[in-house]
């Protein structure tokens, strides 16, 4: 069966990195933190499968796809890495 | 061999041929170099010694004694998307009176997966030039100071002349080897781009080259 991989990603350390505003990379970063972070859950990694289609979203994107009713905040991993979060949030259907 | 009249005065002594000198051995005996030997024998002469052009290996350690080389690395930055970046500016300054001969340029990236494409560009049109990049001597300690300059991350508005354009993968490093033929005279501006295979890899590059007289 197919499943549809929502990710997207948030620089939590800007330094050495090109192409992003750490203004705004910071407000996303906090954002998350303060908000969001404690319900996610934890994750080293996430490895798609054969049939999994791997959809990329900004953060305001991935955001509105937590809807509250049907995602919740507590449906999303995050992996820590060295410079980003990597958000995922994996759905049997598209939404 | 006849008795040597003067035992106490310098004396040359051939071998048969009458060419190449005799040595004596460790055991006392003396012993004819061939003409292997003698070469083998200049060429480790001209190692020890100071090159010239004429016994350097080559010209690329020939400028290198001389301290005319230099070299610039990015070390790793991460590019935040996927799209052609403007990654390194690299600069031969009008008047400055000397001709850069890039003996090569390396370009590496350390995760992730697919093909990076690694491009090179003439004379582009500059914005903003970016963020210096340290210039470092080939030769430690050369009071010979660098003519060129390197950029991070400088703002284009037209990259110019697509002088060669690579695909490599990941967790490799490509050379792209000039051996010094080519060649930047004053004025000239070469560019550097990096095309990623995926969001959030970390790219490198890096340079050595030679500054002369053109």
């Amino acid at each position: 069966m197919a499943e549809y991989l929502y990710h997207t990603y948030i620089y939590h350390t800007t330094t050495d990195v090109i192409g992003v505003d750490p203004v705004v990379e910071a407000a996303k970063v906090a954002d998350f933190d303060t908000n969001y972070k404690s319900q996610c859950i934890l994750v080293s990694d996430i490895i798609p499968a054969a049939t999994t289609f791997d959809i990329n979203l900004g953060y305001l994107e991935f955001k509105a796809k937590v809807d509250g009713v049907n995602i919740l905040w507590t449906d999303i991993k995050y992996a820590n890495e060295e410079k980003v979060y990597d958000l995922y949030l994996i759905t049997n259907a598209p939404i | 061999m006849a008795d040597i009249p003067n035992p106490t005065g310098d004396i040359t002594i051939f071998g048969a041929d009458g060419v190449y000198p005799a040595e004596v051995t460790s055991l006392n005996e003396l012993k004819t170099l061939s003409p292997q030997e003698l070469a083998e024998l200049v060429a480790l002469k001209n190692l020890i010694g100071n090159p010239t052009s004429a016994t350097a290996p080559d010209l690329w350690q020939y400028y290198t004694y001389l301290g005319q080389s230099f070299q610039y690395n990015t070390t790793f930055n991460t590019i935040s998307g996927s799209s052609e970046t403007d990654y390194v500016l690299f600069r031969n300054p009008v008047g400055s009176g000397k001709a850069i001969r890039i003996h090569d340029l390396d370009y590496t990236y350390n995760k992730g997966a697919g093909i990076s494409i690694f491009r090179v560009y003439i004379n582009p049109t500059v914005t903003s030039v970016g963020t210096p990049i340290t210039i470092n001597k080939k030769r430690v300690g050369s009071t010979v100071a660098p003519i060129a300059l390197a950029y991070l991350t400088p703002t284009i508005s037209a990259r110019g002349i697509n002088y060669r354009s690579f695909g490599q993968s990941a967790v490799s490093t490509f050379e792209l080897e000039c051996h010094l033929s080519f060649i930047l005279p004053a004025g000239t501006d070469l560019l550097v781009t990096i095309q990623p295979a995926a969001n959030n890899t970390d790219h490198a590059v890096f340079s050595d080259w030679s500054e002369v007289v053109p």
